[in-house]
């Protein structure tokens, strides 16, 4: 795991260093020259104790919140390596690296595709998470990369909806496709994967062996009359 | 040297606690990757969690002996 570069222009992490910092300087002067437990003394500990120690947690917490959220963070296990480099690449046509070059996806592009969105996704997310710590230092801390690269995977298929925090279904531009059109019932069942061959491709392709892919799409059903004339004329 | 009290003895726990819990933190701020930032938010916050609730038994002793203390004064006799 290498080191990540600190969010310099983080005013919490300015925060919980400033409070760390008091009441480091605070604890130990109460260790060492063991004053009398009067009151002056106990109001210092209140501080030392209770209040900085609260203000370095909310800042540490925060900080470490969205630092799970970048792409470094993701990629500084040497099995997301690969992952990371091909999202950065600029000349990557994969997927990944398209999203990745999305101001709105930037270098939180790995958290925002893979999170969970659901009732209670933010801990459902970082619940996985700890599952891939767990199995990063049991199974693949070791594994060599070439190998790693194509032994893991999903716990689950990869699901549409996460396409569709951005890309929906109803605009008309989306329906005008006779594709999506056509395959609307079975995209909303994940049936099909938007990130299938045949349709827009795998976002990590370099994960995947010659000929290994998700199942070839499913046979669809021409565009049914109703959804072609529910478009408009906006693109 | 004075001999420390219980209260003393419970706080300097704390302290300990304390400093181990912002060690914990200050390094998941300094350096946000995957180690430093599961011990920070796991262990890190245990203990510093510990430290001041160890405070507040420490205020709620306090508090006990100073109410017995009332209690002995306005039972007292004398003028």
């Amino acid at each position: 795991m290498k080191h990540l570069p600190v969010d310099e222009h983080n005013l919490l992490t300015v925060v919980a260093l400033v409070c760390s910092a008091a009441a480091a300087a605070i604890l130990p002067f109460y260790l060492l020259r063991r004053p009398a437990l009067v009151r002056a003394t106990k109001l210092w500990l209140l501080f030392g104790l209770g209040v900085l120690p609260i203000g370095a947690a909310l800042g540490a917490n925060v900080q470490g919140y969205k630092a799970t959220q970048h792409r470094e963070f993701c990629g500084s296990c040497h099995v997301m390596g690969p992952h990371a480099k091909d999202s950065e690449d600029p000349n990557s046509k994969s997927l990944a690296a398209i999203h990745a070059r999305s101001p709105f996806f930037g270098k939180d592009n790995c958290y925002t595709c893979h999170a969970d969105y659901g009732a209670f996704g933010t801990v459902m997310t970082k619940a996985g998470g700890m599952r891939h710590v767990y199995l990063y230092l049991t199974e693949f801390r070791k594994m060599d990369l070439e190998e790693a690269k194509h032994k893991i995977h999903l716990i689950k298929p990869f699901q549409n909806s996460n396409c569709m925090q951005c890309h929906t279904t109803n605009a008309p531009g989306w329906l005008r496709i006779p594709d999506h059109a056509s395959a609307k019932s079975a995209v909303l069942t994940n049936e099909v994967g938007c990130s299938s061959k045949g349709c827009h491709g795998v976002a990590h392709p370099l994960t995947k062996l010659p000929g290994e892919d998700r199942p070839e799409p499913v046979k669809v059903k021409p565009a049914p009359s109703s959804a072609l004339s529910n478009m408009g004329n906006t693109k | 040297m004075r001999p420390l009290t219980r209260a003393e003895k419970v706080l300097r726990i704390a302290c300990v606690c304390a400093l181990v819990g912002l060690a914990l933190m200050v390094w998941s701020v300094l350096d946000p990757s995957p180690m430093p930032v599961i011990l920070g938010l796991s262990v890190g916050q245990g203990v510093g969690t510990l430290s001041f609730l160890l405070f507040l038994v420490v205020v709620a002793m306090d508090l006990k002996v100073k109410q017995q203390i009332a209690a002995g004064d306005s039972q007292d006799p004398s003028p």
